[in-house]
């Protein structure tokens, strides 16, 4: 028979796994138009979506621990839920980031693009093992993000250092190191996205 | 409240600094306990040590033994006609450092009973007696007759049970016209005016309303820097309220027993897991 306290664990579920699609979409659509010269119009919206999402989460989080006093694996997905709800609402966060350097640095087709795109595609990768990891409680797949980590936070490092070293265009160098820094900041994020998975289903805490 | 209890049952100590559990005070070491009601077994091969100064919680579902656990502790159990028990109980304390079985024949039943004192689930004060006679009725007993160590011990037993300032003026008020909780901290105060050394709660909570409960509650973590606490509640919150360590019972055994925050947060049973998040029982 179905607790009382799964009608609010569900809602939790059901809201995680819409910033989970939304959040993944603001960062595709971010990176979309940095390579192909788009405004990413949609991607202020949906971090707008995703910030009251996240309250969302936190009020409802709050009322099922008032009202049910949960224990075990309910307290577990309570408390992760906190860290991958804000997960989610900053990659809508850094999206959003990443398409204002669009639009304060202007047109940036004319910039080589391979060192952003080559993260982004990590970060992406990221991003969909941290959903799918959160959406399936599957633990191989959570821990497997933080190994994907260590190479994007290589690749930023490495990045960062090459794009600066062209000092041709002030802009492209800018731009690059910054979106560079919004998609490592991103893939942490997913890490502990992942983390938080792998907490609910062994309760082994990330800092263990 | 001593900030010790609060602290550590919030779990704010659990870090490499965090207060060791004390070893050295008198505990209780239950050892290959199987109980009877006639040819009913009600408990199976229960093995629980419980750690001295801090306060353990029984929890399970109903008719799961844990009642039967505890009043097997200072041989309350072998009250019912027929019961049985086999294994061993030890009471370890300065004295018997190495443990003395309270099934073993050496220590008197009463003597068992006065070490280990007992406060039940319905706040039970002799309704013929005042506020003062409750708490000293177990010394008068024991054979103490001397007025003014009497007085003394009925003022600092009702001292530390938080019911002094509520009742000092009127002592001689029969015990049974005090509110249900101010009943029950007046039946702690007879529990603990003969000076045990380990302290058994059967769901002293249960016929209370929030405050009288909240109450109790906050005794409770004060008793336990003088006393080895063991509390059966069938409400989990109070067990993750007021509990250091948490035995979980099911059918009779002793399925799973932890740190109370481990237990709530990450049973390692299934069965544990099951119960606590309302799964089933």
């Amino acid at each position: 028979m179905p607790r009382l306290m799964d009608i609010g664990l569900d809602k939790l579920n059901t809201l995680l796994l819409e910033m989970a699609t939304l959040s993944e979409s603001a960062v595709s659509a971010s990176i979309e138009a940095y390579s192909k010269g788009g405004k990413g119009e949609n991607v202020r919206e949906s971090s707008v979506r995703l910030q009251s999402l996240h309250r969302q989460v936190s009020d409802l989080s709050m009322e099922v621990i008032a009202r049910f006093q949960p224990v075990a694996s309910d307290l577990r997905f309570i408390k992760a839920c906190f860290e991958i709800s804000y997960g989610f609402y900053r990659f809508g966060r850094y999206a959003l980031d990443i398409v204002e350097v669009l639009n304060i640095l202007g047109d940036l087709s004319r910039c080589d693009h391979k060192a952003v795109i080559e993260t982004a595609r990590n970060t992406q990768e990221m991003i969909r093992m941290s959903v799918d990891a959160f959406a399936r409680r599957d633990v191989d797949l959570a821990r497997r993000i933080r190994k994907m980590d260590d190479l994007v936070d290589e690749s930023y490092r490495e990045h960062v250092r090459s794009v600066l070293a062209q000092k041709k265009d002030v802009r492209c160098a800018l731009s690059a190191a910054l979106i560079l820094r919004y998609l490592e900041r991103i893939s942490d994020h997913a890490t502990y996205i992942g983390e938080s998975v792998d907490y609910i289903v062994t309760g082994i805490e990330p800092s263990k | 409240m001593s900030s010790q209890g609060l602290e550590v049952a919030y779990g704010i100590y659990n870090h490499e600094d965090a207060p060791k559990a004390v070893t050295t005070g008198p505990r209780v070491d239950i050892r290959h306990l199987n109980a009877y009601y006639g040819r009913k077994q009600a408990l199976y091969d229960v093995n629980l040590s419980v750690s001295p100064n801090q306060v353990t919680a029984i929890i399970g579902p109903s008719g799961c033994g844990k009642s039967t656990l505890i009043r097997c502790i200072n041989r309350m159990h072998e009250l019912i006609p027929e019961a049985q028990v086999k294994g061993q109980v030890l009471l370890i304390d300065d004295y018997y450092r190495d443990g003395i079985d309270v099934y073993g024949g050496t220590l008197d039943v009463t003597e068992v009973r006065r070490r280990i004192g007992m406060v039940f689930q319905k706040p039970n004060p002799f309704p013929n007696m005042s506020i003062a006679d409750n708490v000293v009725a177990g010394l008068k007993l024991n054979g103490v007759r001397d007025k003014g160590r009497l007085q003394e011990t009925a003022r600092k037993s009702l001292e530390r049970v938080n019911l002094w300032d509520e009742v000092k003026d009127d002592l001689k008020r029969s015990g049974a016209s005090l509110s249900g909780g101010q009943q029950q901290r007046l039946c702690i105060a007879r529990a603990i005016a003969i000076q045990p050394e380990i302290l058994l709660m059967d769901e002293p909570c249960s016929a209370l309303d929030p405050t009288a409960t909240a109450k109790i509650e906050q005794l409770i973590d004060e008793l336990k820097t003088q006393y080895t606490v063991v509390i059966v509640t069938h409400n989990m919150q109070q067990a993750s309220r007021v509990a250091d360590y948490t035995a979980f019972m099911y059918l009779g055994k002793l399925i799973e027993y932890d740190e109370t925050t481990r237990l709530f947060e990450t049973p390692k049973e299934q069965l544990t897991e099951r119960y606590i998040t309302g799964k089933f029982g």
